[in-house]
């Protein structure tokens, strides 16, 4: 059973259970027990799992570990120490391990100093970067608290002596679980840590994990089930603990009036003068571009104030040699601003942080108080974060964010599940340990959360392509991983290279391609292979701060020359963070609120009053939010939780326009409108031109589009089948399955010593995914990509809810006629991005453009 | 379905019909097993397809003798029983189906000499068949312009043209009508069904019929399950391509 724990111990109980030693030295250190200690460690004494959820600055690495220390402590002074390892601490970040292995040292060094005499209680940290020496050196003296990451943990369970050192594990502690959680790699672990129950027969299992909803799905996912029983746990959460100054901030007076321009210069005031009033800003753009430029413009405006010496940029894409300086800077305190993406939003220690600016919408509550939870270092401090909004949907958008903050309503995570290809691995994974029997090894497999409800026949699909049942029997010899005895219900390895290909090609992170981009013959930088597949010859970009203009692309170097002017490639769309379904949910009902008071005749200051009541926002923002409603009010209808309105619209030279207010995300619109244009290309055989964005879609094209009939025929039930239909022909599919075959080791990365680099694997790839499609269109790991892209890149699921809303009449569909785009239709048109889609067979492709062509060129066949 | 031509040379799927006479070239026998020491674990499937599609052909013309323009096998380093029974069965399969097999030597090829000493057959250089002059294409013998034939006939280069339309990206494989020096070329597509071949608009070719000179004059003939679709010159192609992007 989950329960959240509600008795908080006092001291007085607590320092009871702890070693007289250790009791010493944490009185010497601290006055007191944080909140989170007085919840957890108790719990954690007798054994019982936990989940404690707790800001950073807690002390959360000492809840997880002061009664473990304390355990060793006790068995130390008894000199019953024996060598094997007693604790596990994995986390997602190498970073993050060699910080715990160092603050480690304090206590346990200290403890011994209180003892007075030697107490050899052993830790190490070992990754993929532990060199072998020191890999032997583990093997002859194992850490008793052994610090790993959960891919190699997974490595270690195969290896034949140390194996036995993890055979008596009593505590598990998982750091960061909530960003493994939403994953592959966390699915990856949970089998991981199910392989590990296995083996040692239990353990205590602590998950350690920032803000996120719900926290019992978490606690499942951390400690597993037991015969279809979830097992035991207790929540902890001290968030609330931690006071939140959190304000939205709109550069300008009106955002709806002024032009970008503007509010371009505004918004680097507004984020100069905050940065001066405090002493260390932590900056967040939602892309690695975005951090680029805000460094750029800052020092570009203020080149008195910001030089090198006191502001950085902090993204993955830069060298890790400069994230290090950024980091360490910071801890030292010599920068005044760094400026990040997403990579500083986990919890390496950054040290004093006194307020976070994030620029534009996080597009989730959960983001937004994961980074501003970044400021204010000790418990007691506040955590400090300004949103500053670009324009008028980011406005409303931020609004909700921070209503919902101060709420306390969080987005709720999606935990992917029953993911053939990592089952695939971990499975050959399992046969590396030994012989297994069937049926015990599909309930090792279905204790994980992820796994829970996999069905025997997911299950004996994977051991049978493990098995190489797809090829003929004289060569099954070549691709065959495993050996299957259907008769004695049995499987194991086979081949004695097994250990050595899992241990080289493990793990659930793709390998991402990045492409040279060239300028006269010099490489000035990379980016990435989707972004490069959008660059059309005269599209220019941003990249390092300056403006290329795009000529063309051989293989993977893209050539270009430096040009000016504004980049008309916004390079943030391939990275973009789609809305939260949440987070848009909450902006529908609020729409649906603002209807409520126009259609009522309210006062204009009465509804200001409340918007600035509702949001907790100023009343600049509340007065830029009501004209820009009172706009779409007066001139169309507001589309809400209620009303899901499509606009007609006809554009120049009389192309069609339908547009779909569908506020749910871009993750379920990118579902909602494909199925849409899939059943339109089928029905009128007409080439659509689709458009996807966070608050909606739209369709083009030259002749009738249908789309209020054809959306009208989607139902909870078919859209699944649509979808899988309309993704079939993609390269979005076709990337996705090569990233699966390489999870489920059909591609192997490593192989007899050889590194494939990525291009290649990819046109092998596509020879894969044509000869899997031919032999079997329900091949598991074909499956898996098929699934992988409509319930992970895309959210079918919450689509189904959306049709759900609309079968039994909680949410209507209207239709509206416009001669120029609506309001909130004209951000929508403005910032999506195109694609036409066209779903028909290869050879139906082929003639379609050679005709286009043709037509272009004007040549006929020449006669012979 | 109308005849195409070129230069007198009729398009039958992905081999050349000259009177009689069938061409086909680069079928790569074995290349799943050189991805599988690669580590892409894609079993064999496609001697199966090369049979199929011959077959096809054979049924449907009048067909005497065939030219196999090299590169019958992908690899030469490293056989597995299985390809060399896979090689020979096909020679067999040759043999029982025409009445003349000429074995041209391909790049990938040092191999046949010996399956083709084993089934009595030659191994050659050349091979002419009235105006023709069917070669490889990976090297340029010195006599080759001294010889009266008008049109040499290449493989090895594996051509196809790459298109794209908003997502999707599809390869044609196709023919390439051109000229060499004083002589009319043709460059056939590969005979095989693992990958489309290298992309003529994109990337760099491969023959020295073709290096260090421009191809924007030749046509290209696009092939697909034997419908031939003419697409113009490669200039024109390029220039046109980039509107449908």
């Amino acid at each position: 059973m989950i329960e959240r724990q509600e008795k908080a111990y006092k001291d007085k109980e607590i320092y009871q259970i702890l070693h007289p030693w250790v009791k010493k030295w944490f009185k010497g250190k601290f006055e007191t027990f944080s909140e989170a200690q007085r919840y957890a460690i108790m719990d954690i004494h007798i054994g019982e799992n936990v989940l404690v959820s707790s800001p950073t600055g807690s002390g959360k690495t000492l809840t997880a570990f002061l009664s473990i220390i304390s355990e060793l402590t006790h068995l130390a002074e008894k000199d019953e120490l024996e060598d094997k390892v007693y604790c596990l601490y994995i986390s997602p970040l190498k970073a993050l391990d060699n910080d715990i292995e160092k603050n480690l040292e304090e206590p346990l060094s200290e403890i011994e100093k209180i003892a007075g005499k030697k107490l050899g209680i052993r830790k190490a940290v070992r990754t993929g970067d532990t060199s072998q020496y020191q890999r032997s050196k583990m093997l002859k003296t194992p850490p008793h608290i052994l610090i790993t990451t959960p891919e190699t943990l997974s490595i270690l369970l195969c290896a034949p002596k140390f194996r036995d050192k993890l055979k008596d594990i009593k505590y598990l502690i998982v750091d960061e679980i909530h960003s493994l959680a939403d994953n592959k790699r966390g699915v990856h672990m949970s089998l991981t840590l199910e392989r590990l129950q296995n083996l040692t027969g239990g353990f205590t299992r602590i998950g350690l994990s920032a803000t996120v909803h719900p926290l019992e799905t978490i606690a499942s996912f951390l400690v597993g089930y037991d015969n279809g029983q979830v097992r035991n746990c207790k929540v902890v959460d001290v968030n609330y603990l931690k006071q939140l100054d959190m304000k939205v901030l709109c550069p300008v007076e009106d955002i709806v009036m002024s032009d970008p321009e503007e509010v371009n210069t505004a918004l680097y005031n507004l984020i100069h003068g905050l940065v001066n009033e405090h002493k260390t800003t932590l900056i967040f753009t939602n892309t690695r571009s975005g951090t680029e430029s805000v460094v750029f413009n800052l020092k570009k405006k203020f080149p008195d104030f910001y030089n090198h010496e006191n502001i950085m940029a902090h993204h993955s894409s830069l060298s890790r040699d400069l994230r290090l300086e950024a980091e360490n800077k910071l801890k030292d305190g010599e920068l005044k601003v760094v400026v990040s993406s997403t990579s500083l939003e986990l919890g390496i220690d950054i040290g004093f942080i006194d307020l976070v600016v994030l620029v534009s919408s996080p597009k989730s509550v959960s983001r937004a108080l994961q980074r501003i939870g970044r400021s204010g270092h000790k418990l007691h401090d506040k955590s400090k974060g300004r949103i500053i909004v670009v324009e008028r949907d980011d406005l409303v958008e931020c609004s909700l964010i921070l209503k919902n903050a101060v709420e306390g309503k969080i987005d709720e995570i999606h935990i992917p599940q029953n993911c053939l290809d990592v089952l695939s691995q971990q499975i050959y994974g399992m046969s590396i340990e030994g012989k297994w029997d069937i049926e015990h090894a599909y309930n090792v497999i279905t204790n994980s959360y992820n796994y829970r409800n996999l069905t025997h026949n997911d299950f004996i699909s994977v051991l049978s392509y493990l098995a190489g049942d797809y090829t003929s029997l004289e060569d099954r010899y070549v691709y065959a991983k495993i050996w299957v005895d259907y008769k004695e219900k049995m499987f194991g390895k086979r081949g004695k290279l097994a250990r050595m290909l899992y241990s080289t090609n493990i793990g659930t992170i793709p390998d991402r391609s990045a492409a040279r981009v060239k300028c006269n013959g010099e490489v000035i930088g990379r980016i990435e292979e989707d972004f490069m597949e959008k660059l059309r010859k005269g599209d220019t970009f941003v990249l390092g701060g300056k403006i290329y203009r795009f000529n063309y692309a051989r293989g993977m170097t893209v050539n270009v020359t430096p040009s000016s002017g504004p980049p008309t490639i916004p390079s943030w769309f391939s990275e973009q963070l789609p809305l939260s379904f949440d987070l848009a949910m909450s902006i529908q009902n609020f729409r649906a609120i603002m209807d409520f008071k126009f259609k009522g005749n309210k006062k204009k200051d009465e509804i200001i009053d409340y918007i600035h009541e509702y949001l907790y926002v100023d009343y600049n923002a509340a007065n830029s939010i009501y004209s820009y409603f009172r706009e779409q009010y007066m001139y169309a209808q507001i589309p809400s939780a209620r009303n899901l309105l499509i606009e007609f619209y006809k554009g120049y030279g009389g192309r069609k326009f339908v547009i779909f207010h569908t506020l749910f995300g871009r993750r379920v619109n990118d579902a909602l409108s494909r199925a849409v244009s899939f059943i339109i290309a089928e029905k009128f055989k007409r080439d659509v031109m689709i458009s996807v964005s966070d608050n909606g879609f739209y369709l083009s094209s030259d002749g009738k589009v249908g789309g209020f009939d054809v959306f009208t025929e989607l139902t909870p039930d078919n859209i699944e089948e649509i979808l899988i239909k309309a993704i079939d022909k993609t390269e979005t599919l076709a990337a996705r399955f090569r990233h699966c075959a390489g999870r489920s080791l059909m591609i192997l990365r490593r192989y007899k010593g050889n590194e494939k680099s990525v291009s290649r694997q990819q046109i092998k790839g596509k020879i894969l995914l044509k000869f899997v499609k031919d032999l079997d269109d329900n091949f598991s790991i074909l499956r898996e990509a098929r699934r992988e892209v409509i319930e992970d890149y895309m959210d079918v699921n919450n689509a189904k809810k959306v049709l759900a809303m609309i079968a039994d009449g909680r949410m209507n569909v209207n239709k509206i006629d416009t001669t120029i785009p609506s309001p909130f239709a004209f951000n929508l048109i403005a910032q999506s991005y195109l694609d036409v889609l066209k779903y028909e067979e290869r050879i139906e492709f082929i003639r379609r453009m050679h005709q286009a062509i043709i037509k272009e060129i004007g040549d006929e066949l020449p006669e012979e | 379905m109308t005849r195409k031509l070129i230069y007198n040379a009729e398009i039958v799927d992905l081999g050349l019909l000259i009177d009689h006479t069938l061409i086909i070239s680069d079928l790569h026998i074995g290349y799943e097993q050189a991805l599988n020491r690669e580590g892409i674990m894609v079993p064999r499937f496609q001697y199966k397809k090369i049979l199929e599609r011959l077959n096809e052909i054979i049924k449907s013309f009048d067909i005497e003798r065939i030219v196999v323009n090299g590169d019958i096998k992908h690899e030469f380093g490293r056989i597995t029983r299985q390809e060399w029974d896979e090689a020979l069965d096909f020679i067999i399969f040759l043999n029982n189906n025409f009445d003349e097999v000429i074995l041209l030597k391909g790049n990938h090829d040092n191999f046949t000499k010996f399956i083709a000493d084993k089934t009595d057959l030659g191994v050659y250089e050349t091979y002419s068949i009235g105006d023709f002059i069917i070669i490889h294409g990976d090297k340029i013998p010195d006599d080759l312009m001294t010889k009266d034939e008008k049109t040499i006939i290449i493989g090895h280069e594996h051509p196809c043209i790459g298109i794209r339309n908003g997502e999707r990206f599809e390869k044609i494989k196709c023919y390439l009508k051109g000229s060499y020096k004083a002589k009319n070329l043709i460059i056939m597509p590969s005979f095989n069904f693992v990958s489309e071949g290298s992309d003529i608009l994109h990337e760099k070719s491969l023959s020295p019929f073709l290096k260090k000179r421009s191809i924007d004059e030749f046509e290209v003939y696009g092939v697909e399950n034997f419908e031939v679709l003419y697409f113009g010159r490669i200039k024109d192609i390029i220039n046109v391509k980039d509107r449908f992007y």
